[in-house]
């Protein structure tokens, strides 16, 4: 009995290390391995031929997601939580991007202009982030990846009192989870 | 102005009132309009309070000679009638005043007061409120308070004064929540319905949205973004600690119920906002509308078995009732497109909404049942987020005629508006105390 529970902690602790080595291994094997090589024409080469860490790589991956996902909004009418037709375009870009890379998380942000009660506008908001939401999901991108949270008229990216601002503030706004 | 000067003012303002008085007697009704016309007969009240001569505070006495008479003004309910140079009080006619003299005048009611200060440094004063045909005191309290305290004491007499002679709570001893973005971040505020007592009661700098006030008026339902989502939390205002009620997802716009237990608000199912109901002792939610589309801002009605909330299933925000489990929904708005923000009065009788028309946003007024509505406010910027005071005369709202975002409070008939905080970063979402 004794044995046997001291082999099964052995198999476990064989199966744990595989699953990090697997992991250690797989980390470097991804397009960054080339860019760290490229300059060993450079004579003073040597630091950046350093081995990124893991917390590097990571963060590298974030700064990629953010370019693709964080960049660009996706905008409303007035009063409208429906997506327009160039919202659906760049939301179909994002779940593209999505479904190939699954370990990352996002949070969309849904926001509104300042023109009428910002506590109705709070509840607009949570329409837009969530009519985003459900278009990425109509695409294959898997719900537990997608947060959403409303700020009603609180967080303006433009803060004067006209319609060329007012656009701009009517958004589904991307944010990449750490 | 010097002190002579504002005496010399007074006495021509006093001989004014006394002239407007005697013009007044006969045609006291019509000189304001007021919405509840048949119970706007005034009251005329004398303030010949605390006789300067005899009092050591002469200065005192006038900032509170002056408190009365805008409590008493603004509550719509008094004519204030100031004689005190004519009639030089003894201390003696403080508590036993010749009640024959302010009849000859037209006084209906008469108030006197004592004030001295106390080796400790505190004020004590008492106040009497007289009934002068009957020729009988009424009620006579006496406070004792430090002089920052002066201000509240004379809004609670002001208030038991209009309790005893109408019947009605008065709107003076009261508080109005608001949020400001001062601070460049949504907190929340409180402050004196005649402007004074600013003070914060929010410091996390995060979003803070939406007060409402517990049915004691102890506590502060607020909206926060302390922990990334709109949560609710419960502000203690003894203490200023606040406590999260429900967390993560959407929990907004929060309204108590009069019975204390109930709490309405939003809370987002899957990114459909759906009014529900949170009990505040067993924790419970339960869900009652079931609409796709926006359904938020619950607000109950005095009785507390209906609640008035803006629901955008037909393609734009309008105004529903429902009852309380949620059945039998009617549409109350049907002009506009763009109706919002109710509030129901305390009274039962009306509920107060902001609607936007050729892209410009107002108070109006509805009947419960849908009829009688009509507007407030207009051509003095955008007037929105009305809050209705404790005993259904008063609406505060917020207001850009003056430039940016301010606190207002007006009466029924969209008159007597008076200012109460400006340039603060934009004033949002006032809540009147009840």
């Amino acid at each position: 009995m004794f044995r046997n529970v001291s082999f099964y902690f052995v198999l476990l602790v064989v199966c744990v290390g595989l699953m990090m080595g697997g992991c250690k291994k797989k980390a470097p094997e991804q397009e960054f391995v080339p860019e760290s090589a490229a300059p060993t024409n450079t004579p003073i080469a040597a630091p950046a031929q350093e081995e990124p860490t893991m917390e590097e790589l990571r963060l590298i991956k974030l700064e990629e997601a953010r370019s693709v996902l964080s960049s660009e909004s996706v905008y409303y009418d007035y009063d409208k939580a429906v997506l327009t037709a160039e919202g659906r375009s760049i939301l179909a870009e994002k779940a593209a991007y999505m479904i190939k890379n699954p370990d990352i998380t996002v949070t969309i942000e849904g926001h509104c202009d300042e023109r009428g009660s910002n506590e109705y506008n709070l509840a607009l908001g949570e329409r837009r982030a969530a009519a985003a939401k459900k278009y990425l999901m109509d695409f294959g991108v898997q719900g537990s990846l997608i947060e959403t949270v409303t700020y009603g008229e609180e967080r303006p990216v433009c803060r004067e009192s006209k319609e060329s601002c007012w656009k701009l503030n009517r958004r589904a706004a991307f944010v990449v989870n750490d | 102005m010097t002190f002579t000067k504002r005496k010399q003012m007074n006495r021509l303002v006093t001989g004014f009132f006394l002239a407007w008085t005697a013009v007044s007697v006969c045609r006291s009704a019509d000189v304001y309009f007021d919405i509840t016309a048949s119970q706007a007969k005034k009251i005329d009240i004398a303030l010949p309070l605390f006789n300067s001569e005899l009092s050591e505070q002469p200065e005192l006495v006038r900032e509170i000679h002056s408190i009365f008479r805008q409590d008493f003004e603004f509550s719509g309910r008094f004519n204030v009638i100031d004689i005190s140079p004519f009639f030089p009080t003894s201390e003696k006619e403080l508590v036993n005043p010749d009640f024959g003299q302010y009849y000859l005048v037209g006084v209906q009611s008469l108030l006197t007061g004592y004030i001295n200060q106390g080796p400790d440094g505190d004020y004590r004063i008492s106040i009497r409120l007289f009934d002068v045909r009957m020729g009988q005191q009424i009620v006579g309290i006496r406070y004792t308070t430090p002089l920052s305290g002066v201000r509240s004491v004379i809004h609670k007499f002001a208030d038991e004064v209009q309790y005893r002679l109408t019947g009605e709570r008065g709107i003076n001893d009261t508080r109005i929540a608001f949020t400001s973005r001062r601070t460049g971040n949504a907190e929340v505020y409180t402050v004196d319905p005649d402007g004074s007592n600013l003070t914060q009661i929010t410091r996390n700098g995060s979003i803070n949205l939406s007060p409402a006030w517990s049915v004691e008026n102890a506590e502060l339902f607020i909206t926060s973004y302390q922990q990334k989502y709109p949560d609710l939390y419960v502000i203690d205002l003894a203490d200023s600690t606040s406590m999260p009620l429900l967390q993560g997802g959407m929990h907004i716009t929060p309204a108590p119920n009069p019975d204390g237990i109930h709490l309405a608000l939003t809370i987002s199912y899957e990114g459909d906002p759906e009014i529900s109901l949170y009990n505040l002792e067993t924790k419970k939610v339960r869900r009652l509308t079931f609409s796709s589309g926006v359904d938020t801002n619950p607000v109950f009605a005095p009785n507390g078995r209906e609640l008035v909330f803006v629901s955008d299933r037909t393609g734009s925000p309008q105004l529903y009732i429902m009852d309380i489990d949620g059945a039998n929904i009617r549409r109350l708005t049907s002009v506009g497109n763009y109706n919002t923000a109710p509030d129901w009065s305390p009274r039962g009788d009306w509920i107060a909404y902001h609607s936007r028309r050729d892209g410009v946003f107002n108070i109006w007024m509805i009947r419960p049942n849908g009829s009688d509505e009509h507007p407030l406010t207009s051509e003095a910027g955008h007037n929105e987020d009305p809050s209705f005071g404790r005993n259904g005369r008063h609406i505060a709202f917020t207001s850009t005629r003056d430039g940016s975002k301010g606190l207002y409070v007006m009466d029924l008939s969209g008159r007597n508006i008076r200012r109460i905080v400006h340039a603060m970063g934009g004033c949002e979402n006032p809540a009147w105390s009840r």
